[in-house]
């Protein structure tokens, strides 16, 4: 396991460590495709496509790139313009909706039932997200960005950040309420 | 309290989210406390936040990681053309580049071997690298290492003058061996920090993990996980240090951890891990007292929490920071 944080790994491959370019590539790539999938209407191998492009970008920059809060933000923010950038295209954007779609079905066949009945009812309660809010809440949620991070990624300002971030929470907990709220009366009672 | 509803999602979020204050910490706190209910809402909401991860992660396709690793490789350039001189000689894995101007590497012929031995020097900025043997190296600014020639034949043998961070591959066979001054700091396989930088005359010697071996002529002492000793190069003794300084490798990863410090130490240190010198206007600020910890935050975010806890003003001039204010007025946190 690579044991060098974040900032060490930085410093190294601006001066042309490529085993420090490796680490950094094996810590973030998953998820930096899971999130560019996400910006991507779910196709995957257009997300890994963009994800790689970036890195090779990085390692070309690597001697001049200004990182203004930490290198997984800088990597973030890196995909989402890519993303943005591909998205802007609206030829490809036609070939993603029908993309999607059968990805979708797929998806669900892939995975007959598996998530428990919490998980389904959660994610049905993202889909009811408007898309701002439900971005912000899965770049803090589930890529881990501090808000000042999400905040300069979106080119919005922390406030809305901490605003969205509540409705999120609340709109979510709306949805959700009735079930969670069964689920945690039933652990206090198997408690008590 | 339903009016402040909307209010109160943000920071139960800012909780979560690992982002609130304190004064908002204490304010979620007393909101908390003031009926069942309110502990409940929370209650649901942690739950529906530590849930989600799992809900996702249960919609995602996994990724080939190597194999794209694979991919972008083949698309990148080459390291500086230094490294690849470098690795022509086996010194360093074709992995470890030199800026030329942060860093020279000089070679040079001793002990009649064919071999040279290496320099490898920082100047302006750190500098990590990774020796043969697969040990890393940080180096801090204006600190230099000479590895001999035989380098990882019988043993790892090596000079070194101002401040570095050893993570030492495990080889109990060849010793790893550094000498500062008159001292020899000998090791299997750990974690420590050698500093010959700060103070003249003086050697600090700092262990993050695993057992280190220091001796000085006569004298020896072996330092374990935690502990920090000095060697005096006047008497050449060695002493184990009662009460380490948390922030040895500050210099390598910007994490600080300040616990009733005096202004002008953290202002010292700050100037010398960031490289930009800082100053107090008014003296009175040294003997501020400072209770912080941060975590590899950019220097202008210091500064500003900094000046938030005293009431100070910063001001930047010719790549220069002076911190000024009448008193440390408003830090009782």
């Amino acid at each position: 396991m690579e044991r060098r944080d974040d900032p060490t790994l930085l410093q190294a491959i601006q001066q042309g460590d490529e085993s420090a370019f490796d680490a950094l590539f094996r810590r973030y790539y998953e998820p930096l495709c899971h999130y560019a999938a996400s910006l991507t209407d779910g196709d995957l191998d257009e997300a890994e496509d963009l994800v790689q492009q970036s890195f090779v970008k990085l390692w070309e920059q690597r001697a001049t790139f200004e990182v203004q809060w930490s290198v997984k933000a800088y990597l973030y923010k890196m995909v989402h313009n890519r993303c943005l950038n591909r998205i802007r295209d609206a030829q490809t954007r036609e070939k993603y909706k029908v993309y999607n779609a059968a990805q979708l079905e797929q998806g669900y066949e892939n995975d007959p039932g598996a998530a428990s009945e919490l998980n389904e009812r959660i994610l049905q309660a993202l889909d009811t997200l408007p898309t701002e809010c439900r971005r912000i809440f899965e770049l803090s949620r589930f890529e881990e960005l501090k808000y000042r991070e999400i905040a300069d990624q979106l080119g919005i300002s922390i406030k809305t950040v901490e605003t969205q971030m509540g409705k999120a929470l609340r709109l979510m907990r709306t949805e959700l309420a009735d079930y969670l709220i069964t689920l945690i009366a039933l652990l206090h009672w198997m408690l008590l | 309290m339903t009016d402040n509803y909307a209010h109160i999602d943000e920071l139960l979020a800012k909780r979560l989210a690992g982002e609130t204050t304190k004064q908002e910490e204490a304010l979620i706190e007393s909101w908390l406390q003031e009926s069942a209910d309110n502990s409940r809402y929370f209650d649901s909401l942690q739950r529906l936040w530590s849930q989600a991860p799992t809900a996702r992660a249960a919609t995602l396709r996994p990724v080939d990681t190597e194999s794209a690793l694979q991919k972008v490789r083949a698309q990148m350039q080459p390291a500086a053309p230094v490294a690849r001189r470098i690795s022509m000689y086996q010194w360093m894995p074709a992995a470890a580049a030199v800026l030329a101007l942060v860093v020279a590497a000089v070679f040079f012929f001793r002990n009649e071997t064919d071999t040279p031995e290496v320099q490898i020097a920082a100047a302006t900025s750190t500098l990590t690298d990774t020796l043969t043997d697969g040990s890393v190296v940080v180096l801090n600014r204006n600190s230099a290492l000479r590895i001999a020639g035989n380098f990882n034949k019988k043993e790892r043998r090596m000079r070194l003058e101002g401040e570095a961070y050893f993570a030492v591959a495990h080889d109990r066979e060849k010793p790893f061996v550094i000498e500062v001054q008159q001292l020899e700091v000998k090791v299997v396989g750990t974690e420590f920090n050698v500093d010959n930088r700060s103070e003249p005359g003086r050697v600090k010697v700092s262990v993050t993990e695993g057992k280190v071996q220091l001796s000085a002529g006569a004298q020896n002492l072996l330092l374990v996980a935690g502990e920090q000793a000095i060697y005096e190069s006047g008497s050449g003794n060695i002493t184990r240090v009662a009460k380490p300084n948390p922030n040895v490798l500050a210099y390598k990863n910007r994490y600080f951890d300040y616990d009733a410090t005096p202004l002008g130490q953290v202002v010292r240190e700050l100037s010398d891990v960031y490289g930009v010198d800082i100053s107090l206007k008014n003296k009175v600020l040294e003997n501020c007292i400072l209770h912080a910890r941060y975590d590899n935050l950019e220097l202008d975010r210091v500064l500003d929490l900094i000046a938030d806890s005293f009431s100070l003003t910063v001001e930047k001039k010719d790549g220069k920071v002076v911190l000024d204010g009448t008193g440390c007025g408003g830090n009782d946190e």
